[in-house]
């Protein structure tokens, strides 16, 4: 038992348990939040926890040097949103060769709970810019300050504050043309 | 209503649907980091290449000039049976552990045999307990089966592996109809595509149904179903207790069956109780699961011995090989507390054809008692990656442990395999 266990710590440094633990223990207190604030930038739970997976494995690679862990909730939520935001480009770029994409999927039980009035709002939401609706979705969905969407975000206060207002005019205007 | 009101019942409705997310996947090594020299990067761009050619020629011409002076061949490293059917064995396997002392949950850690390397440790979301796995024959695919506790319910997930990659270990959730039952038979098929599941229902003591299901990996329809009512002694134990195995080229598959003994109302045996391992065509038509499979091995329950004051268990877990054999191992032990059983009756592991049977290793020493486990077999049956636990007196039982390749007569450690603290060690809890 003594020898296997040896083999454990042996060569190839595994990653210290700290880190292992670390990360895992703020994954099962943070990764739900981080992915319901996902599926509302992309649309799709799976794309979404693609998106966590990977701000949780890049903060797992980064924790040896990461100067202050209390910070990474924060680097979380910038990594996530930043995922998002890449999903975006990517996507409208295929846009660009694909005549009829297909909207993003919405996984049965979903569409199944959701009713008619918030499934446009969510609709409209998808169609906002990508900062627009990081803007709105931090102040509205996650109740964040104007200072704190912008810590988030990694812009200024002014850019949330202006993002958040093009956002909800968008929104309003787009929702009030689908009830004519 | 408003916009922003409109906006935050919308996106809570749309969020309070989700309300598990997938294990964390996490590589089991950091990379190392890196050096930011720009000199050193240069020159390994160009130099180190070259450095390296420049070693293999001359090593080259070292083992040709070696071969000229004494006029003869390099021999060939003579292989041994034992290191043949080590480099057989799967280098990859998944294994089940608690995540800490005091927890009940279970997580899984993918290690590497060869080097003792942890290639991901995937822990399971907090509502979230895998207490099973399986494996292909490709040393890369798995399932992992999943019991949540917030939603009672038994999910699979395919756990597709990449050592030593940026991405070594994949979960993704299998489209299989949740299952609300205790799971004790798992059993991927070796070429991956079918999951043959066994569990069983029951309210009473009395009123139990059985099920064995085969699942397609790919769509997850139900692909055959067999059920049978009436109480299996078996089928309440670890998550592959019923020895689930794909047998005859994916085409049978083999199960434990056992049936507890008949006990008449003064308590004397009627008929005792016995244990067969049967074999079931998956190819042919429906299906119940008793009438449509055949016994190919029974097995007595447990044998005593007064004189000794001794027990064997002689098939107490099994697998069967791919080719029908089944790999037996046993439980040996005294009934009277303190005292050696294993002077008498050892703990061993045994392959079983339809002809006769054959030792695959027998422990030989003192110990209180002994139990084996079987985990993996080779198509063949000559060969078991097994997990032996000897209690000795007055030591603490994992002083025994022993975990290794048994066959020729001989236990071969697996040095390198990682049992981590919590590592449960039945079939079902580790897969290879």
């Amino acid at each position: 038992m003594q020898a296997r266990r040896a083999a454990f710590a042996g060569p190839g440094d595994p990653v210290p348990l700290d880190a292992r633990q670390h990360v895992s223990a703020l994954y099962q207190e943070h990764a739900l939040p981080l992915v319901k604030l996902a599926i509302l930038m992309t649309g799709e739970q799976e794309t979404a926890e693609d998106v966590v997976q990977d701000a949780f494995l890049a903060l797992y690679r980064r924790w040896p040097s990461l100067r202050d862990t209390g910070s990474a909730v924060g680097y979380l939520r910038s990594t996530v949103l930043n995922g998002c935001r890449m999903i975006h480009r990517v996507r409208h770029r295929r846009q660009g060769v694909v005549l009829d994409p297909p909207a993003p999927a919405e996984s049965a039980e979903a569409e199944a709970m959701i009713c008619e009035a918030h499934r446009e709002v969510l609709a409209a939401l998808r169609q906002l810019p990508p900062r627009q609706r990081e803007a709105v979705v931090l102040r509205y969905h996650l109740d964040m300050t104007e200072q704190q969407a912008a810590e988030a975000m990694g812009v200024s206060r002014g850019t949330v504050k202006s993002a958040t207002s093009r956002g909800i005019a968008a929104l309003a205007r787009m929702l009030k043309e689908e009830e004519h | 209503m408003s916009v922003e009101d409109r906006l935050r019942a919308a996106a809570r409705a749309r969020t309070d649907v989700v309300t598990s997310v997938r294990p964390l996947e996490l590589p089991g090594e950091l990379p190392a980091p890196v050096r930011r020299n720009r000199r050193t990067s240069r020159w390994f761009s160009w130099g180190a290449p070259i450095a390296a050619a420049a070693v293999v020629t001359a090593l080259a011409l070292t083992l040709a000039l070696l071969r000229q002076a004494d006029g003869t061949q390099p021999r060939p490293s003579v292989s041994t049976s034992d290191s043949a059917a080590a480099a057989s064995i799967p280098r990859y396997y998944v294994e089940l552990a608690y995540t800490g002392s005091t927890s009940s949950q279970m997580k899984a850690i993918v290690g590497d045999d060869r080097n003792g390397r942890l290639i991901a440790d995937l822990h399971p979301t907090a509502s979230q307990n895998f207490y099973g796995v399986t494996a292909a024959a490709d040393d890369r695919t798995f399932v992992v089966m999943n019991y949540d506790n917030l939603n009672p319910q038994t999910t699979w997930y395919l756990l597709r592996i990449a050592p030593y990659t940026a991405h070594p270990a994949r979960l993704t959730k299998l489209p299989i109809k949740p299952v609300f039952a205790h799971v004790s038979g798992l059993a991927l098929s070796p070429d991956g595509r079918e999951l043959a599941v066994m569990w069983r229902t029951a309210t009473t003591q009395t009123n139990a149904v059985s099920w064995l299901a085969v699942y397609s990996m790919s769509s997850g329809a139900k692909l055959a179903t067999w059920v049978t009512y009436g109480d299996n002694e078996n089928l309440i134990g670890g998550p592959n207790e019923a020895g689930l195995s794909w047998v005859n080229g994916d085409r049978g598959l083999d199960f434990r069956w056992a049936t507890p003994p008949r006990v008449s109302k003064s308590g004397k045996v009627v008929t005792p109780g016995k244990l067969t391992i049967r074999a079931v065509d998956v190819t042919a038509g429906p299906h119940d699961l008793l009438a449509d499979s055949r016994v190919v091995m029974q097995f007595p329950r447990s044998v005593t011995q007064q004189k000794t004051r001794t027990f064997v268990t002689p098939c107490a877990s099994s697998l069967a090989a791919r080719n029908g054999s089944v790999v037996c191992g046993t439980v040996a032990a005294s009934w009277v507390s303190g005292e050696e059983g294993c002077r008498y009756v050892q703990p061993s592991f045994l392959s079983y054809s339809a002809a006769a049977g054959k030792v695959l290793y027998r422990y030989q020493g003192n110990c209180l008692n002994g139990q084996s486990e079987v985990l993996w077999t080779d198509p063949s049956g000559s060969h078991a990656i097994a997990f032996l636990l000897l209690a000795f007196k007055g030591v603490k039982a994992s002083a025994g442990d022993k975990f290794g390749v048994v066959g020729g007569g001989r236990l071969t450690p697996l040095p390198a395999l990682i049992v981590p603290s919590g590592a449960v060690d039945s079939a079902g809890s580790i897969a290879f």
